[in-house]
C-alpha cells in the first residue's frame, strides 16, 4: 500500500520535474528541441551515423580506397574475400571494397540530385496548386495523378531508352516519378495551414500572394519538405540502383553499386561475394535514409501540434 | 463621448449574405446596416454565430468561396468595396485604409519569423521602402503600443512571448499600416483579464493619438461598456439595435439587447439573481420567420 502511494508520489514529482523542465526547453530555440527528440530514438542516430559515415567515405574516396577501383588485375579474377582484398574481387580482378568505396560518391550524387530537381520541382508545383486552388490545382493534381498510375520501372525504362545512357536520364527519369510525392505533401501543408490566422493576418495587411507563398508557406512547411526529401531519397537510390541493374545508367567501368549486382549475379551461384556486398551497400544506404526520415517525422511532429 | 464623432468612414447597408454548404443554404447575414464613425469605437456584439466575423471578413473581402453575396452594399467613404476586384481591394484597402486584429493572437504571427521582421514587413508595405529605416522604425512602432524593451522584443520569436504581448504586436504590425479603420475580432477573448484592461487602456490611447476609428467585435458586455461609443446588437444575422453605449446600457429596447444586458454576471450578485436568455441560437440553415429572435422573446410570448 504505502509502496504504491510512494510511486505514485514518485511519478507525479517526475512529471512536475518534466514540466519544470519543459519550461526550461521553451528558452531553448525549436531546433534545439527537435534535435532533443531525434536525440531519443535510437534508429534515427544510427541512421544518422551510417549516413554521415557514408558522406565522409564519398568525399575521402580516394585516401580510403585501399586500391584503384579501375585497375584490373585479370590473374586475380573472383577471388573471395582475402587480407589483400578483404571484400574480394571481381571478374576482371578490380578490388570489391574499393569499388563500393568509390560506389558511395555515385549512389549520394544520383539521390541528392533527383532529390533536389525533383523536390524543387514537386514542391513549387504543390505550392501553386494549395494557393490558388480552383482550376489550377485541378490540372496540377490530376497531372500527379497520371504520373503515378503509370507502371514505374516501365515509365523510366522508356525515358531512360528515349534519351540514351548515362547518368542523367536516370536522375530525369527517377525524377518524374519522385516529384508526385512532394507536390501532393506540399499542397497538402498549404491547405492545412492556409487557415491559421497568420495567413489572414497577411491577406489583412495586404500583402502579394507572391509573398504569402515565400514567406509564409514555404518557411511553415518546410519541416514536412525536409522528411519527405529524406524519406524519397532512398526511393531515388533504389530506383536509379533498379535502373542500373537493368543496363541504364553508369555505365562500365565507373563502379555503380546497381551495376555491381548485376555483374555479380551473373556468377552468383559460385561467387555470391561480389552481388552480396554490394546489395548489402545499397540496403545500408537505404536503411540509414530511411531511419533518419522516421526519426525527423517523429521529432518534428509534436511542435506543429503543439504551435 | 458621443461628442468627438464626425462623418460616416463605414456604412454597410442592407447587406444580405449566404453561405452555401453541403446541408443548404445558410443565411448568414440578413440585411445588416452598421455605420461607423470617424473617430468612435464602435462595438458590435452577439452571441457565437449571430454573424459579427463574417460582416467584418466581408467588409475586408475575405470570406470563404462558398459565401454569396445577395444584395446590399459596404460603403468606405463613399466607396462600394463589394464591387472591387481582389487586386484593387488589396492594393488600397487592405492595410492601407482597414486593417484586422483577429481572435487568436498566439496563432497570428507567423512561427518562424521573428516580431522586428514581422513589424518591418508591414512597415516596408506602408510606410517607407528603406530596410534601414524600416528597421528603426519598428522600435518606435513596438514602443508606442506600451511593449516593454522593444529592442528585446524584436529579436524574439513569437512562441516565446505571452498572449497580451503577442495581440499588442498584432496591433503594432496593424498601426504600421498607418490604416484609418482597425477592425478586432474579439481580440481579447484569449487574454487575461488584466492584460484584456491594458490591451483596452492602449486602445484607447491610440483612437486619441492616431485618429483611429474602431469597429469591435465582441461578445462582452463588459468590454462594451467599458471602450465603446456606440454599439450595435446583432441576433442571428440581423440587427437587433443600435444605440449610443449610455443609451443602450440605461434603456435598451429591444427584448435581447436587454436580455444580452441582464445576463452579465455582477461582481456581487448570487447565481440564482441572474438572468438567462431561454432557449439557444437559431440555426441559420432555416432561420425563424420575421424577428429571428422571437421564439426566445419574452415581450413576444
Amino acid at each position: 500500500m504505502s509502496d504504491e502511494e510512494e510511486s505514485f508520489f514518485g511519478t507525479k514529482s517526475d512529471t512536475l520535474a518534466e514540466e519544470i523542465d519543459d519550461l526550461k526547453k521553451k528558452e531553448t530555440s525549436q531546433l534545439e528541441l527537435v534535435w532533443k527528440r531525434f536525440k531519443r530514438n535510437k534508429l534515427a542516430l544510427l541512421g544518422a551515423g551510417i549516413i554521415l559515415s557514408l558522406i565522409f567515405v564519398a568525399i575521402f574516396a580516394p585516401f580510403i580506397a585501399p586500391y584503384d577501383p579501375l585497375q584490373t588485375h585479370p590473374d586475380r579474377i573472383r577471388e573471395d574475400p582475402s587480407r589483400e582484398h578483404l571484400l574480394g574481387t571481381d571478374q576482371v580482378g578490380r578490388d570489391t571494397l574499393s569499388r563500393l568505396i568509390f560506389g558511395t560518391r555515385i549512389a549520394l550524387f544520383i539521390g541528392l540530385l533527383i532529390v533536389a530537381v525533383s523536390g524543387s520541382i514537386g514542391v513549387t508545383l504543390g505550392l501553386i496548386a494549395g494557393t490558388y486552388g480552383g482550376w489550377v490545382d485541378e490540372i496540377i493534381m490530376r497531372t500527379v495523378d497520371t504520373f503515378l498510375s503509370f507502371p514505374v520501372l516501365i515509365f523510366a525504362l522508356a525515358i531512360s531508352v528515349a534519351l540514351g545512357t548515362g547518368l542523367y536520364p536516370v536522375i530525369i527519369a527517377t525524377g518524374l516519378i519522385i516529384w508526385t510525392e512532394f507536390a501532393r505533401v506540399t499542397r497538402g501543408e498549404v491547405l492545412s495551414i492556409k487557415k491559421e490566422t497568420y495567413i489572414e493576418s497577411a491577406m489583412a495587411i495586404g500583402e502579394k500572394k507572391g509573398n504569402i507563398i515565400l514567406r509564409y508557406f514555404l518557411p511553415n512547411i518546410l519541416p514536412s519538405i525536409v522528411v519527405v526529401a529524406t524519406i524519397q531519397m532512398p526511393a531515388a537510390l533504389l530506383y536509379s540502383a533498379t535502373l542500373n541493374f537493368l543496363g541504364i545508367g553508369a555505365q562500365p567501368p565507373v563502379p555503380s553499386w546497381g551495376q555491381m549486382v548485376r555483374r555479380g549475379s551473373e556468377f552468383m551461384q559460385f561467387y555470391p561475394y561480389l552481388a552480396l556486398f554490394a546489395s548489402l551497400a545499397i540496403v545500408i544506404t537505404v536503411l540509414g535514409f530511411n531511419f533518419i526520415g522516421d526519426g525527423l517525422r517523429d521529432a518534428l511532429d509534436p511542435v506543429r501540434g503543439g504551435s | 463621448m458621443a461628442s468627438n464623432v464626425g462623418s460616416p468612414l463605414l456604412e454597410i447597408k442592407d447587406l444580405e449574405l449566404e453561405f452555401i454548404t453541403e446541408e443548404g443554404i445558410v443565411k448568414a447575414l440578413d440585411g445588416i446596416n452598421i455605420t461607423v464613425k470617424k473617430g468612435e469605437i464602435h462595438g458590435l456584439i452577439g452571441e457565437t454565430g449571430c454573424g459579427k466575423s463574417v460582416t467584418s471578413l466581408a467588409t475586408l473581402g475575405l470570406l470563404d468561396n462558398n459565401a454569396r453575396i445577395r444584395g446590399g452594399e459596404i460603403l468606405y467613404r463613399g466607396i462600394n468595396l463589394l464591387k472591387l476586384d481582389e487586386n484593387t481591394l488589396r492594393k488600397k484597402i487592405r492595410g492601407n485604409e482597414i486593417s484586422m486584429i483577429f481572435q487568436n493572437p498566439s496563432t497570428s504571427l507567423n512561427p518562424v519569423y521573428n516580431i522586428g521582421n514581422q513589424v518591418r514587413e508591414s512597415i516596408l508595405l506602408y510606410q517607407t521602402k528603406d530596410k534601414m529605416e524600416a528597421s528603426r522604425l519598428v522600435l518606435s512602432e513596438l514602443d508606442r503600443v506600451k511593449l516593454p524593451d522593444p529592442e528585446d522584443i524584436s529579436t524574439k520569436y513569437p512562441h516565446e512571448l505571452s498572449g497580451g504581448m503577442k495581440q499588442r504586436v498584432m496591433i503594432a504590425m496593424m498601426l504600421a499600416c498607418k490604416s484609418n479603420l482597425l477592425i478586432a475580432d474579439e481580440p481579447t477573448t484569449a487574454l487575461d483579464v488584466s492584460i484584456q484592461a491594458q490591451f483596452l487602456k492602449v486602445l484607447e490611447e491610440l483612437k486619441e493619438s492616431e485618429d483611429l476609428s474602431i469597429l469591435y467585435i465582441t461578445h462582452d458586455m463588459a468590454v462594451v461598456s467599458e471602450i465603446c461609443d456606440v454599439v450595435t446588437v446583432m441576433y442571428g444575422g440581423q440587427i437587433a439595435e443600435t444605440a449610443p453605449v449610455d443609451v443602450l446600457f440605461k434603456n435598451p429596447s429591444h427584448p435581447y439587447a436587454k436580455g444580452l444586458i441582464y445576463s452579465v454576471p455582477g461582481v456581487m450578485q448570487s447565481i440564482e439573481d441572474f438572468e438567462t436568455i431561454p432557449g439557444t441560437v437559431p440555426r441559420l440553415i432555416n432561420p425563424p420567420t420575421g424577428c429571428r429572435f422571437h421564439p426566445r422573446c419574452e415581450v413576444c410570448r
